[in-house]
This record gives structure tokens, C-alpha cells and sequence, in this order.
């Protein structure tokens, strides 16, 4: 790729530095897009302030979705509607041509920014999804102790990357904020990072109108929404790794490479000690870069190889999985190889084993489904015009050969999307693999405009970002746990609520922490983060201390008393509603648990405890109590 | 080389100072929050940009993201280095840390390549007045505050929705040494009359009426129970309605554990 031009002396910051789109772009874009045009054009602070506007109209609605559910409404269009406010006028405006650079920056940011306050209106007092309780418990252990690497029982393999905990508790010494209000500003504050990463790392490959678009499309990703806004390592490692990505980018256009490969070294180092797969993904990325810059430099053409970065980064996380993190194999291992034995019955035996839409016997709306099938096509459809035009760049730039890769891979992984061990392996590498879509897609969105550069075409292209969008909210997160439910109404749990919480912190404030208790696995979120203490439970597949065997029965039997023995528990808590159905993940407390007669547990099974000589009830809070397990049992 | 400091470094390095001073206050004021946010998440991170890309070569987005992302990577691995020394990770070692990071890159920045000359700050602040002052201007800050009020509402009713009415009637009971037990009444949402504790425990049988209770009200009550009792039980009623039900047992030999 050519270097960029640096037009100095300009009194314009923006002119000063602004990278060019490349002179060999110019056979792919036309000049309407090219870097002239865009120059030319000023940003418009008032259209930037009204879609500001309508995107927090549309927060607004998403928040009024949520009252509305939590009193026992249905919020469901009050959602869609919200949503639609918030991709609608990015999607129109970064479509449109001429828009300037800075306005193309502030409309991605702004949009990323308002769907991470989406997340933030779905629960806005305490942590919610599953994974935040562990990364609480790690930044609770560090605020506590002092230290890092304290035990975790919920996930303890996240203790080991305490790059997320080192935010947080810096945040909240120096602010005197909670851990809550801590992460949330902390994951903000990545977000912010992910959309000025992602732009300029776009912009570096094919300018600012393709980067716009792209990282619309990127935001796409079915992760997007809930899973990487939530306070989790990996919220804080991916954008960590596309700004890796981009320092590298700019060390290999930039004669003065020093200053950008020392940076790259501090973001990669970062990226390792925050998450082991983004460390992976950031590795086998510069890797294959690596690799195809190597094949292009044995042609006799000289482009930048960025080896010093790919040992570098192959090195640190190779030292910190050995040295530090060695627990990280059999955590991922099962995951990984329930992936890969998933993939060989598909193929060899055409087994699917998960029904697509299909989550806790519940399916998603017909419309839901026929969007989400409809985003994809269209992201499919996209990338064959898309890798043809790039086939004549990939020459020119290795990187871009990646990036083509990356693209067959996510339709190579699709197929996973059919198994039930496969699909998380397909669902969390779309966070990366999109980053590839969302350039080739990009560049056909803007060959379409500039094909058809009339008003009803350019109202189709941001049309069909905006089904792209909302595919992919679709399909982020199961379509009845988007908004918080009414609690007084709901069957069985699926997260931790208020009750819990206090039944959690009153354990740990009148009985001491650490100690060892049976519950099931919501109950377990809140009694090893909040409440301190030691959840007695299965990780990741590994030692399965069956606890079930002690709730399922419904007397009090010998098998029981010896679990209870072998799980040397001390505490136990039961919650009726797991009595009124059967929870969306399928188990009550382990994946390894038989199947109940009549497929839900029963009152007895729980009941069997009152009474019952060695089993003092401590706690009553109605559908939630807490026995302390006698000597002698 | 003749000494060329530049006065935003300057600036950022007292800032800095300032922060950490101000997070160091043994009083928990509104100013740590700015001031811990600046420290943690922008402070750092621009001494570090300063100090790799040295002269003003960045553009304002460049910046933004090395600033962010330099903060972010400095602070994940600074508390690695904090987790071995005294203090660990204490608040003043973050402050000290923080601070010294950012002076110090502040400190070589300016000892390297001289910036280009830039404008004074006079023209500086005339330049902003100057577009604060052109037309249009108004109608984006009119809209931004409109934008902003919305984001509070809409947070607003999210935590309103979140918390109202969600903590149910709670009854527990805490053995305590020798022959006593604490028992206590958390209302939860809204106000509980006529709550009565039966407690019974061998031959004794009491009856203890509670007052009104509400939610910012918890009922706690230590009771001494017979020696030799085999068990504790407390009941919450309302009327004839048994709302609650604790229980504790005793050891044969009539002690608590």
C-alpha cells in the first residue's frame, strides 16, 4: 500500500494528518468517494446534534421497554421500535455521500456509545448476566485483599487474567465509586475505544467513507448488543486488540515506526494479560499477516512484515498461559473439543443437534427469524462483489489477505450454528470475523451507491444496513430475556435478582465468608460474588461434584447425606421456583444432571430439608431459604 | 540538547499531580470522581502518546484512541507491578503510581524533539470563541443539552423500574454464643402491621409483637433460649397466617455450635 500523504502546514488539524485513501483505491472507488470529496466536505454539527437526538429518543424507548416489561407489560415493539431510532439515523447519514471524515467518526462513536447504554438501561443498579458476577468476585477479592490472582469459585479461570481488574479497582480506589459503577465506566469506556479503533483501523485499509460503514456492520455482530457491552474480560480485550491491530497498521505505513510498535507492544501485552482467547485471536491475526506479507516479499516485493509484533505477541501469551494461567487448557478444552467432535457429526453424520431460534422450549417470532435469515444473506451476499474487487488490492497489501480469510471462515463456521457444542465456538469468533465482513460488505455497500447514486438507491443501501443491524440484534440474546422481567411473575429464575442478592450479603455479614454451599446455579452467581462464598460447582465440566444428588431426591436418604459429606457443604439454599418449570439452560444445577420424572424437580425434593433433625432453617424469604448443615451429616 | 519544555506538557503533568492529591484526600468529595477518572483513563495515556509520538503528528481522532487505549493497556499492566510491592493496590499506590507515570513520560516528551510552533493560547481561546460565536452554534448546543436531558430520563426510569418494590418479607435467625439467638425482620418493600414472633423452644412459648414495620426499618431481637432446649423455633404470623418459619437445632447436648 502506498504511504499515505501528509499534506504539512496545513492550519487544518484534520487536513494535516488526515491518511488518504491510497491512489490504487481510486480504480475500485470512484472519485465521488475519494479523499478530495471528502476534504471538500464539512462536517455538520446540526445533523450530527438531531441524530444524536432521535438515537436518544430511541434510548428512551428502550428504557420504557423495560419499565413496562418489569411491571408485567409487554415492551416487546416499545424494543424494536427503540432499536430502530438508534440505527436508523447513523445508517442513513454514513451511507450518504459527501460526509466528512469527523462526522463519520462522531456518528460511529455515538452509535456504538447508545447501544452500550442500551445495556446499561436493561439493568441499571447491578450486574445481571452471569459472567459479570465472577468478574465482580475478582475485582471484590482485589478491593478486599489487596492483591490479584484471589480465588474465584465462580469462573476461576478468570482470576488469572486480571487485566479487567486492574481497571476496575484502579477506578474505584481513586473515585470512591462502587465496583458497579466502576465497571460500568470502564467498559464505557473500551467501548469508546472499540469504535476509534475500529474506524481508523478501517480507514487505514480503504478510507473513511468504507470505515463508517464498515464498523456499522461490524456492530452487526451477534455479540454486539448484550454479550460484549456486559463487564467482562473480553469486553475489555477486544477493543484492546483492534487498537493492537491498528498501531501495527500504522507502524507499517509510518517511516517512524518506533513510536507506533512500542505502543503496539504495551496494547498487545495488555491484550494478554486481559483475555486468553482475544490473545489468541490477536496472535493468529498478526500471524497470518506475518505470513502473507513473507509470501509477498519472496515475490521481490517490499511491504513491512510484521514479525516483531507476531513473536511478540505469540511469545507473551504463550509465557502467560504456561507461567501464570495453566488452568486456561482445561477450561477452554472441553469447550473446544465439544466444538470439534460437534463439527465431525455435521459433516460425517449431517447431525444437528440444536434447533436454530429454539432456546428453553421457547421459539423465537416467525418475523424474528425471517430477519435474522435475511440479515445474513445479505452479509453473505455482499462479500463475493466485495472479495473480487479486494483480490486486486490483496497484492498490494497483505493484510487485506487476512481479512479475506477471515471472511471465509465466518461462512466455513456457520454451519456450527446447527450443533449445540459448536455454536459457541461460531457465536464468540464473530466478534473477531466480523471486522473482515465488515470491510468486504462495506465496499460493496459503497460500489451500490456509487452504481446507483440516486436518493432511492442510497435509501435502499441504508435500508439494508438497518435489516443487517437489526439481524443482528436479533439474534443477540434469547428474544424473552431482552428486558428484565417481572420478577413477582416469573417461573424459574434466570438471573440473580434483588432477593438473592440480600440473601448473599446477609450470609457473608452474619455467617463470615468462604464457606461451602450447595445451591443451584443462579442462586451460585449471587452467593460467590456478593455473598463471598464458596459455591460448590462444576467447572467447566471438570470435577463434577453432583451436587444435584443432593436436591433431587425427595427424602433426606442415605445418597444425599453422603453427598453432602463428599461435597463436605455447609450451608445449602433452596428456591421454590425452580419448581414451577424447567430452566432455560436445560439443568438446575450441573450440565450432568439426569432428567427428573416429568422433566422439573418437585416441591418435596426441596421441602425434604424442614424439620429435619441437622437442618436449621436460617433464612426465610419465602421462595428462598438457607439451612445450616448440623455435625454429624 | 537546549531544553524545550512544552507548556501542554506542563499542564498535563500538574494536572496529574493535582488528581492524585485530590484522590489521596481522605474525604470522599465529588472532586475524586473527575479527578480518579482523569487519572485512571486520559492522564496516562496522553503522557504515553506524547512521549512515543513526540511534536504535534497525531490527528485529534489518533489521539482520542491512544489516549484511551494507552490508559487502558498502562493501567491493566501498571497493576501487575503494584501487585508486588508494598501497598499493592491501595489507593495511594495507584495515585503515586499514576501520577509518576505521567510525569514521567511528560517529563522525557518534553526533553525530546521540540514541538511545532503552535498557537498561544490567547489565539487558542479566541479561535473557540470564535466558533461558539458562529451561526448555528446555538441550535447544536440547544440540541446537544436536549440529547443529553433524554439520556438522563431515559437512565432515570431504568433505575426506578430496577428498584421499586423488589425485596420480599424476610425472617432469620443467627445463633450466638452460649444460649442466645438473634432473630430479626427485614419488611422489604412497602409497611407490615400486626406482625407477631412465636418462639418456641422446649418449655418456653412467647409471643412477640412487632411494631409497624416499613422499608427502612429492620426488627432485630436477641432472645435467650433454655438450657437443654433441642431446638429453637420462631414463626412470623400475621392473624392466624404463619408467614415465615425459622428453626434451629441444638446438639444433644443442648449447646449451640
Amino acid at each position: 500500500m502506498a504511504e499515505p500523504r501528509q499534506v504539512l502546514g496545513s492550519a487544518d488539524p484534520e487536513l494535516r494528518t488526515m491518511p488518504v485513501t491510497p491512489t490504487e483505491w481510486r480504480g475500485f472507488l470512484p472519485t465521488e468517494s475519494g479523499p478530495d470529496r471528502q476534504s471538500q466536505a464539512s462536517a455538520r454539527p446540526v445533523v450530527i446534534a438531531c441524530c444524536g437526538l432521535v438515537m436518544a429518543c430511541g434510548l428512551l424507548l428502550l428504557a420504557l421497554a423495560n419499565t413496562a416489561s418489569v411491571h408485567g407489560r409487554s415492551g416487546y415493539w416499545l424494543f424494536w421500535v427503540g432499536l430502530l431510532l438508534i440505527f436508523a439515523p447513523a445508517a442513513w447519514r454514513l451511507v450518504a455521500a459527501p460526509v466528512a471524515r469527523k462526522e463519520r467518526l462522531l456518528l460511529l462513536v455515538m452509535e456504538g456509545s447508545f447501544l452500550y447504554l442500551a445495556k446499561v438501561v436493561r439493568e441499571p443498579s447491578s450486574f445481571s448476566f452471569s459472567d459479570e458476577f465472577a468478574h465482580w468476585r475478582n475485582a471484590d477479592n482485589a478491593l478486599r485483599l489487596g492483591h490479584l490472582f484471589g480465588f474465584n469459585p465462580l469462573i476461576p479461570a478468570t482470576a488469572k487474567y486480571p487485566g479487567l481488574t486492574d481497571v476496575t479497582v484502579a477506578v474505584a480506589r481513586l473515585t470512591g465509586l462502587s465496583i458497579f459503577s466502576s465497571g460500568t465506566i470502564v467498559i464505557g469506556a473500551a467501548r469508546v475505544l472499540l469504535c476509534l479503533a475500529l474506524f481508523l483501523l478501517l480507514e487505514r485499509l480503504a478510507g473513511p467513507r468504507v470505515a463508517g460503514i464498515g464498523g456499522l456492520i461490524y456492530f452487526a455482530n451477534p455479540n454486539f448488543l448484550y454479550w460484549s457491552a456486559q463487564f467482562a474480560y473480553e469486553s475489555l480485550a477486544v477493543p484492546l486488540v483492534f487498537f493492537a491491530i491498528w498501531l501495527a497498521l500504522q507502524a507499517g505505513a509510518d517511516r517512524q515506526r518506533a513510536g507506533w510498535r512500542l505502543a503496539c507492544l504495551v496494547a498487545i501485552s495488555a491484550v494478554v494479560v486481559t483475555h486468553h482467547l482475544a490473545s489468541y485471536a490477536l496472535a493468529t491475526i498478526l500471524c497470518g499477516w506475518t505470513l502473507a506479507a513473507w509470501l509477498r516479499r519472496l515475490r521481490g516485493v517490499q511491504c513491512y512484515v510484521p514479525v516483531g509484533l507476531a513473536l511478540y505477541a505469540i511469545g507473551t501469551a504463550a509465557a502467560w498461559l504456561t507461567l501464570v494461567a495453566p488452568g486456561t487448557i482445561s477450561y477452554l478444552g472441553p469447550v473446544l473439543s465439544r466444538a470439534l467432535s460437534g463439527t465431525v457429526a455435521l459433516v460425517l453424520h449431517h447431525e444437528t443437534s440444536r434447533q436454530l431460534f429454539t432456546s428453553g422450549g421457547l421459539v423465537a417470532p416467525a418475523w424474528e427469524q425471517g430477519l435474522a435469515l435475511t440479515a445474513v444473506g445479505l452479509l453473505l451476499v455482499g462479500l463475493p462483489f466485495g472479495l473480487v474487487a479486494l483480490r486486486r488490492h490483496v497484492e498490494k497489501h497483505p493484510f487485506l489477505a487476512t481479512l479475506a480469510v477471515g471472511c471465509l471462515l465466518y461462512v466455513g463456521l456457520l454451519p456450527l450454528r446447527l450443533t449445540a457444542s459448536g455454536q459457541e465456538t461460531a457465536n464468540r469468533s464473530s466478534e473477531y470475523l466480523f471486522l473482515s465482513l465488515g470491510l468486504i460488505d462495506a465496499m460493496t455497500v459503497v460500489w451500490i451507491t456509487v452504481w446507483r447514486p440516486t436518493a432511492l438507491g442510497q435509501a435502499l443501501s441504508a435500508a439494508g444496513v438497518v435489516i443487517v443491524l437489526l439481524g443482528g440484534a436479533a439474534v443477540s440474546w434469547n428474544f424473552y430475556q431482552r428486558l428484565q422481567p417481572d420478577f413477582s411473575a416469573v417461573g424459574v429464575p434466570t438471573q440473580p435478582t434483588a432477593d438473592e442478592v440480600a440473601l448473599a450479603q446477609w450470609i457473608k455479614t452474619n455467617l463470615g465468608p468462604g464457606h461451602r454451599v450447595g445451591a443451584d446455579s443462579v442462586d451460585n452467581l449471587a452467593l460467590g460474588s456478593y455473598g463471598e462464598q464458596y459455591p460448590v460447582i462444576p467447572v467447566a465440566d471438570a470435577a463434577d461434584p453432583h451436587i444435584w444428588q443432593v436436591f433431587f431426591p425427595t427424602t433426606i436418604d442415605p445418597s444425599v447425606r453422603a453427598q453432602i459429606r463428599t461435597d463436605r457443604l455447609h450451608y445449602l439454599v433452596t428456591q421454590q421456583r425452580l419448581t414451577q418449570g424447567r430452566p432455560p439452560s436445560g439443568s438446575y444445577f450441573a450440565n450432568s444432571e439426569p432428567k427428573l420424572p416429568g422433566d422439573q424437580l418437585r416441591s418435596a425434593s426441596l421441602d425434604k430439608f424442614d424439620n429435619a433433625p441437622g437442618f436449621s432453617r436460617l433464612y426465610d424469604a419465602g421462595d428462598l431459604v438457607l439451612y445450616q448443615i448440623g455435625p454429624g451429616q | 540538547m537546549k531544553l524545550h519544555p512544552s507548556k501542554d506538557m506542563q499542564v498535563t503533568a500538574a494536572l496529574a499531580t493535582v488528581c492524585a492529591a485530590i484522590a489521596l484526600m481522605p474525604v470522599l468529595s465529588a472532586a475524586r470522581l473527575p479527578a480518579g477518572l482523569l487519572l485512571a483513563l486520559c492522564l496516562p495515556g496522553y503522557g504515553l502518546a506524547r512521549l512515543l509520538f513526540p511534536g504535534r503528528s497525531l490527528g485529534r481522532a489518533e489521539l482520542a484512541a491512544c489516549v484511551l487505549g494507552l490508559s487502558l493497556g498502562a493501567v491493566a499492566l501498571g497493576g501487575l507491578l503494584l501487585n508486588v510491592v508494598p501497598g499493592h493496590l491501595g489507593r495511594p499506590a495507584w495515585a503515586i503510581f499514576l501520577a509518576t507515570l505521567t510525569v514521567a513520560c511528560c517529563a522525557v516528551a518534553s526533553l525530546r524533539k521540540p514541538d511545532e510552533p503552535g498557537p498561544s493560547y490567547r489565539a487558542l481561546v479566541s479561535r473557540v470563541a470564535a466558533k461558539a460565536a458562529a451561526a448555528g452554534r446555538l441550535r447544536v448546543l440547544l440540541l446537544s443539552l436536549a440529547t443529553i436531558t433524554l439520556i438522563g430520563v431515559a437512565l432515570a426510569v431504568s433505575v426506578q423500574a430496577s428498584t421499586a418494590g423488589r425485596l420480599p418479607l424476610t425472617l432469620w435467625l443467627k445463633p450466638l454464643a452460649g444460649h442466645h439467638v438473634q432473630v430479626g425482620v427485614n419488611p422489604g418493600a412497602g409497611t407490615r402491621t400486626d406482625l407477631v414472633l412465636v418462639v418456641r423452644s422446649g418449655a418456653m412459648r412467647s409471643r412477640l409483637a412487632i411494631l409497624p414495620l416499613d422499608s427502612t426499618h429492620t426488627y432485630v431481637e436477641t432472645l435467650t433460649v433454655p438450657v437443654g432446649a433441642a431446638e429453637v423455633v420462631v414463626d412470623l404470623d400475621q392473624g392466624t397466617r404463619t408467614l415465615r418459619h425459622v428453626q434451629y437445632w441444638y446438639s444433644p447436648t443442648g449447646s449451640s455450635r
